[in-house]
C-alpha cells in the first residue's frame, strides 16, 4: 500500500511537473511575442500650437513608443530657444500586449520672428532608425494675437448646440472663467501630480440665478478610479451637467491628463457664499522608475517583485472652495404677485379644442420656458374656477444646461395642463394667464402674460364621458332628490341573512361535511385490509419457522446417514417433511398423509406462483412415502431425496 | 338481500354528513346567524322602509360590523345612504355588493344608477376586466360566491367519500358470488369516486382563486379630494370628486393607494374616502 502511494504521488508529481513546465514554455513563447511586439517602435513629435508670439513659451513632446532607454534626443532649432522639461514614462500591459511610451518635454522659446520649424528628429530604436516630421510654427511679434490657453495642437471636441449635453460629449473653453495664464500654470504645477480646479462661469450673480461651474481633475500618473464627492450645502441647489469631457493639456512644462466635469449651481439667497469644494476619492497609480543596466529584455520588468512597477495610493484630492457674491433682488418695482422666478422666460396659453358641447372638456395648456429655474414655480392656473370645474395636471418640468451661453446655462420649460369644464354655454373667454418674474438680464421684475382665448361650448351637450376626464357636470341638489325615486326597492330581509363570506368555522363545517365520509371510507379500507395484513404477517412468520425447523432436520439426517441408518434418516426426512408443510399450513405435521402433503404442498406453491414445480413436489412426496415404506425407490436414494426436499423447500419463499 | 345491506350500512355511515349538508351552514342560509345580526338586521329594514334612513344606516353599519357579510345588505345599506345623499358612500357599497353578487340585476342597476350621479364619470369597471384572460377568468369565478365554490367542493368530496365508503363495505361484507354480481358496478363507482375526489379540488382551487380575485373596492366620499402621486409628499396629480369609484390596492399611514378605472394610480387620504373590506 505504501509503495502504491509513493507510486501514485511520483506520477502526480510528474504530472504537475509536465503542467508547469508546459506553462514555462507558454509563458515563454507568450514573452517572445511580447518583446517582439514592443520592439515595433513608433516616434511622433507635438507642438502644442502652431501660432505664437515672442512672448509665449511653446510646449514641444516627442513621444516615443516602444523600447528606448537613452536620454532625451537633442533637439535644435534655428531661431528658438529649446530646454529640456522632463520626461514621462507610462507602461501598459493591454489584452496580453507590453506596450511602454516615452515622453520626452520641452520648452521652446523663440527668438526671432517668422516661420520656424522644429526638424526631424531622428532616432535609432531597436536597432531600426525612426524620425519626426518637421512642424512649421509662426512666430509673430508680441501682443498680436490671443493666445488660445493651454489647449494644445490637440482640437477639443467642437462645442455642442444647445440642449442636453450627451454622453461623453465634452463642453468648449469657458469663456469668462479664470483663464490659464502661463502664470496659472506653474501655480497648478506647482499642487503636484493630482490636483482639481473649478471655474466657475460668473462670481457676482443675482439669488436664484443660475451659474455654471466647471471642474477640471488634472493628473499626471493613472487615475484608476475616482468617486466624486457631493458636499451638500443649503444655500444651494447643483444640477450635474451629464457627459464629460477628457483631454490632455500641458500644464507647467508637464503633460496632464484632464476630465472636466460640469454642474449648474443655484444659489438660494443672497450673501457672500462659499461653495464647497469639488472633491474626488481618487485610487492612483504611480509607476517606479526601472532599473537601468537591465538586459533590455522584457523579462527585466518581472525580474523583481511584481509591485516594483509601480504602487496604488487612494487619494482624496479636492478643489479650492469657490466665493460666490450672490446679490439679493430689487424691492423696488417688486410686484405683490411676484413668483419668485428669476431668469428671462416666456409665456404661453392654448386652448384646445376651441369648439365643445356643453359637459366636455377643453384642456388648457399652459408653457413657461427659458433660461432659469422653474422647479419653485407656482400654479398658474388662477380664477378658472369661475368658468366651472377645473383639474390641473400635474406640471411637467424639463431641465437642460446649454454650454453655449455658460453665463446663462440653465434651460427649464415647465407645461402644465388642465381640463377646463364650463358651468356655462356661449362663448367664453378664458381670462389671461400671468406670472410675475426677475429678469436678470434687464435688472428689473416682468410681468408675463399670456392669452388662451375663447372657448365655444355649445348647449346639449354630450353626456358620454371621455376616459379619464370628468364630462358631466355635477348633480344639483334637487337633481339628485328626484333621482331618489329611481332606485330598485330593498332587498328582504330573508336574503339579509345569508352569509356570504366564509369564517374559519364555516372552513370547519364544511370540512367536515367533506372529510367526514372520506374518513369513514378510509377506516372502512383499513379494517378490511388489516385482516389481509395480519394473515399475509402470519403465514409469513410460519415459513419461517418451517425453514428453520428443516435446516435443524438437516443436521440429524447427515448423522443418521453417516452412521448408515438410513431407516432412521429416512424417517427423519418424512417427518421434516411433514413438519415442513405442517408449520407452513398450520395444520398438525404428523397428521398429515400423503394426500394430504401433497395438496397442501401443492396449494403452497400455487400462492407462490410455482405451479410448474407441482409435479416435482408430487413425485417427491411419492418417492419418500415409497422409500419409507419400501414400496419405490430404494433406500440408497435417500440422499438424493433429501437433496430433493431442500432444493423444494426452498420455493417456498418466506418474507425476509 | 347482502347488497341492500351493505348499502344501507355505507348510507348510514358515509350518507348523513352528505345530508347534513342541506341543513349545515350553506351558501343559502346561516344557521348560526347569531340574534344580534338578525335583529340588527330587522330593525334596520324596518326602519328603511319606514324612510329613517339614519336609523336604518345605523342599524345595517352595526350588522357589517359584527362581521355579517352579505350582497343584500351592502345593497339595502347602499340604498339607505344615497337616500341620505351620500353619494360616494353608496356607490363605495353597492360597488362591494356587485364583488359579491356580480350577476345581481338589482345591484347593478342601482350602481348603474347611482354612478350617473357623480360628476368625474370615470365608470365603475375595471378597464383590465372588460376583455382578456384575465377578465373572463375573473368574470367566470365570480360568477358564483366562494361560499359556493366551497360548498360544491365539500359536497364532492363527501361523495367520493360515500362512494369509497361503499366499495369497501361491500368488499367486506358480500359473499364471493354476490360480489361476483355487483362486479360490473364496483368499477363504475371507483371511477365515480376518483372524479368526485378531482372534482372537490376543482372547485376547492376555484374557491381560492376567486377569493384572491376579490378586490376591494372604494369611493370617494368627500366633496373633492387631491390625488398624491406618492404616499407621504404633497405632490398632487390629480383631484377626483364624490362618487368616483376605485379599487383600493393598499394602505399607507394616512393614506390608501387607489387604482382608478382608467388605470390611474395614486394615493388620497383615507379619510375622503370609504374603501369596502370583504
Amino acid at each position: 500500500m505504501r509503495w502504491n502511494l509513493a507510486r501514485i504521488e511520483q506520477r502526480t508529481l510528474s504530472r504537475f511537473t509536465g503542467i508547469a513546465m508546459a506553462m514555462l514554455v507558454a509563458g515563454g513563447v507568450a514573452g517572445v511575442v511580447s518583446d517582439s511586439a514592443l520592439a515595433a517602435g513608433t516616434i511622433s513629435a507635438e507642438l502644442d500650437r502652431t501660432r505664437g508670439t515672442l512672448d509665449d513659451a511653446f510646449q514641444l513632446t516627442i513621444t516615443i513608443s516602444g523600447k528606448h532607454e537613452g536620454d532625451a534626443p537633442p533637439v535644435e532649432i534655428p531661431g528658438a530657444e529649446v530646454q529640456s522639461a522632463g520626461v514621462s514614462r507610462s507602461m501598459q500591459w493591454v489584452n496580453g500586449t507590453f506596450s511602454s511610451e516615452v515622453q520626452f518635454n520641452y520648452i521652446v522659446r523663440p527668438v526671432q520672428e517668422g516661420r520656424l520649424t522644429v526638424p526631424s528628429i531622428r532616432l535609432k530604436i531597436e536597432g531600426e532608425e525612426l524620425a519626426t516630421l518637421p512642424i512649421p510654427f509662426d512666430v509673430v511679434p508680441g501682443g498680436s494675437t490671443k493666445p488660445a490657453p493651454n489647449t494644445g495642437n490637440q482640437s477639443p471636441p467642437s462645442p455642442p448646440a444647445a440642449g442636453q449635453i450627451p454622453q461623453g460629449q465634452a463642453p468648449p473653453q469657458q469663456q469668462g472663467g479664470v483663464p490659464n495664464t502661463p502664470a496659472d500654470d506653474s501655480a497648478l504645477a506647482a499642487k503636484g501630480d493630482f490636483f482639481i480646479e473649478r471655474q466657475l462661469s460668473r462670481t457676482r450673480i443675482y439669488a436664484g440665478e443660475a451659474v455654471l461651474a466647471t471642474s477640471r481633475i488634472y493628473f499626471a500618473g493613472r487615475l484608476l478610479r475616482a468617486n466624486p464627492i457631493r458636499e451638500s450645502a443649503p444655500e444651494f441647489r447643483s444640477i450635474a451637467v451629464p457627459g464629460e469631457r477628457n483631454y490632455q493639456q500641458i500644464v507647467g512644462g508637464r503633460r496632464f491628463s484632464v476630465i472636466e466635469l460640469n454642474e449648474v449651481v443655484i444659489p438660494s439667497r443672497a450673501g457672500e457664499l462659499v461653495l464647497p469644494p469639488f472633491a474626488i476619492n481618487a485610487v492612483t497609480w504611480t509607476p517606479v522608475a526601472r532599473r537601468r543596466g537591465g538586459t533590455g529584455s522584457v523579462w527585466d520588468l518581472f525580474s523583481g517583485s511584481m509591485f516594483d512597477m509601480g504602487k496604488e495610493e487612494n487619494r482624496r484630492i479636492a478643489s479650492d472652495p469657490s466665493k460666490l457674491t450672490v446679490i439679493a433682488l430689487p424691492k423696488e418695482g417688486r410686484p405683490e404677485s411676484f413668483s419668485g422666478l428669476v431668469g428671462s422666460f416666456n409665456l404661453s396659453a392654448s386652448l384646445d379644442p376651441r369648439q365643445i358641447k356643453f359637459g366636455d372638456t377643453t384642456t388648457l395648456t399652459v408653457r413657461l420656458d427659458g433660461s432659469g429655474a422653474l422647479d419653485q414655480a407656482p400654479d398658474l392656473a388662477r380664477g378658472l374656477e369661475s368658468l366651472g370645474r377645473v383639474y390641473a395636471d400635474k406640471a411637467d418640468l424639463s431641465e437642460s444646461v446649454d454650454m453655449a451661453t455658460p453665463d446663462t446655462p440653465l434651460r427649464s420649460t415647465r407645461t402644465q395642463k388642465f381640463a377646463l369644464i364650463p358651468g356655462t354655454s356661449g362663448s367664453i373667454t378664458v381670462p389671461d394667464v400671468e406670472i410675475s418674474v426677475f429678469d436678470p438680464r434687464v435688472d428689473k421684475y416682468v410681468t408675463l402674460k399670456a392669452a388662451p382665448g375663447v372657448v365655444q361650448v355649445e348647449p346639449g351637450g354630450a353626456t358620454s364621458p371621455q376616459p379619464g376626464s370628468p364630462a358631466v357636470p355635477a348633480p344639483a341638489p334637487d337633481a339628485v332628490a328626484a333621482a331618489k325615486s329611481d332606485l330598485l326597492p330593498l332587498h328582504a330581509v330573508a336574503s339579509l341573512m345569508s352569509m356570504h363570506g366564509m369564517s374559519g368555522r364555516d372552513f370547519l363545517r364544511f370540512g367536515a361535511v367533506g372529510g367526514v365520509p372520506v374518513l369513514l371510507a378510509l377506516a372502512a379500507f383499513v379494517w378490511r385490509r388489516r385482516r389481509e395484513w395480519l394473515i399475509a404477517n402470519s403465514a409469513d412468520e410460519r415459513r419461517r419457522r418451517a425453514r428453520r425447523m428443516l435446516e435443524a432436520r438437516e443436521s440429524g439426517i447427515r448423522e443418521a446417514q453417516d452412521a448408515g441408518d438410513s431407516a432412521r434418516a429416512v424417517d427423519l426426512l418424512h417427518a421434516s417433511l411433514q413438519e415442513f408443510v405442517g408449520d407452513m399450513t398450520g395444520r398438525h405435521a404428523r397428521a398429515l398423509t400423503v394426500r394430504e402433503l401433497s395438496t397442501e404442498g401443492n396449494a403452497e406453491l400455487a400462492d407462490r406462483l410455482h405451479k410448474e414445480r407441482h409435479a416435482e413436489w408430487n413425485a417427491l412426496v411419492k418417492d419418500i412415502d415409497g422409500v419409507k415404506y419400501g414400496t419405490g425407490v430404494g433406500a440408497r436414494m435417500w440422499t438424493e431425496l433429501h437433496q430433493r426436499v431442500v432444493g423444494i423447500s426452498s420455493q417456498f419463499r418466506v418474507s425476509p | 338481500m347482502k347488497i341492500f345491506l351493505s348499502l344501507f350500512v355505507a348510507f348510514l355511515f358515509g350518507g348523513s354528513p352528505l345530508l347534513a349538508i342541506e341543513n349545515a351552514p350553506g351558501p343559502g342560509t346561516n344557521s348560526s346567524a347569531d340574534h344580534s345580526i338578525e335583529s340588527l338586521i330587522d330593525r334596520g329594514t324596518a326602519s328603511a322602509e319606514k324612510g329613517d334612513w339614519p336609523e336604518a344606516i345605523k342599524s345595517y353599519e352595526a350588522a357589517l360590523a359584527a362581521g355579517h357579510i352579505n350582497a343584500h345588505l351592502y345593497y339595502n345599506l347602499a340604498t339607505a345612504r344615497f337616500r341620505s345623499g351620500q353619494v360616494g358612500q353608496a356607490t363605495a357599497l353597492l360597488l362591494a355588493a356587485r364583488e359579491l353578487r356580480p350577476s345581481d340585476p338589482d345591484i347593478r342597476a342601482n350602481l348603474k344608477f347611482v354612478h350617473a350621479q357623480t360628476s368625474d364619470q370615470l365608470g365603475v369597471t375595471m378597464v383590465s376586466d372588460q376583455s382578456g384572460v384575465r377578465g373572463t377568468l375573473r368574470a367566470v369565478l365570480g360568477s358564483i360566491s366562494l361560499r359556493w365554490w366551497f360548498f360544491f367542493s365539500a359536497s364532492s368530496l363527501a361523495l367520493a367519500g360515500f362512494l369509497y365508503l361503499c366499495m369497501n363495505v361491500a368488499s367486506m361484507t358480500l359473499s364471493d358470488v354476490a360480489r361476483q354480481k355487483v362486479a360490473f358496478v364496483l368499477p363504475l363507482i371507483r371511477g365515480a369516486a376518483h372524479a368526485s375526489v378531482a372534482l372537490s379540488v376543482v372547485f376547492l382551487s376555484c374557491g381560492f382563486a376567486s377569493r384572491q380575485m376579490v378586490r376591494t373596492w372604494g369611493a370617494v366620499t368627500a366633496a373633492k379630494v387631491d390625488v398624491f402621486s406618492t404616499a407621504q409628499g404633497n405632490d398632487v396629480s390629480f383631484r377626483l370628486h364624490e362618487g368616483t369609484a376605485f379599487v383600493a390596492t393598499s394602505y399607507t399611514g394616512e393614506r390608501v393607494e387607489i387604482l382608478l378605472m382608467d388605470g390611474k394610480r395614486g394615493y388620497v387620504k383615507a379619510l375622503d374616502v370609504r374603501v369596502v373590506r370583504l
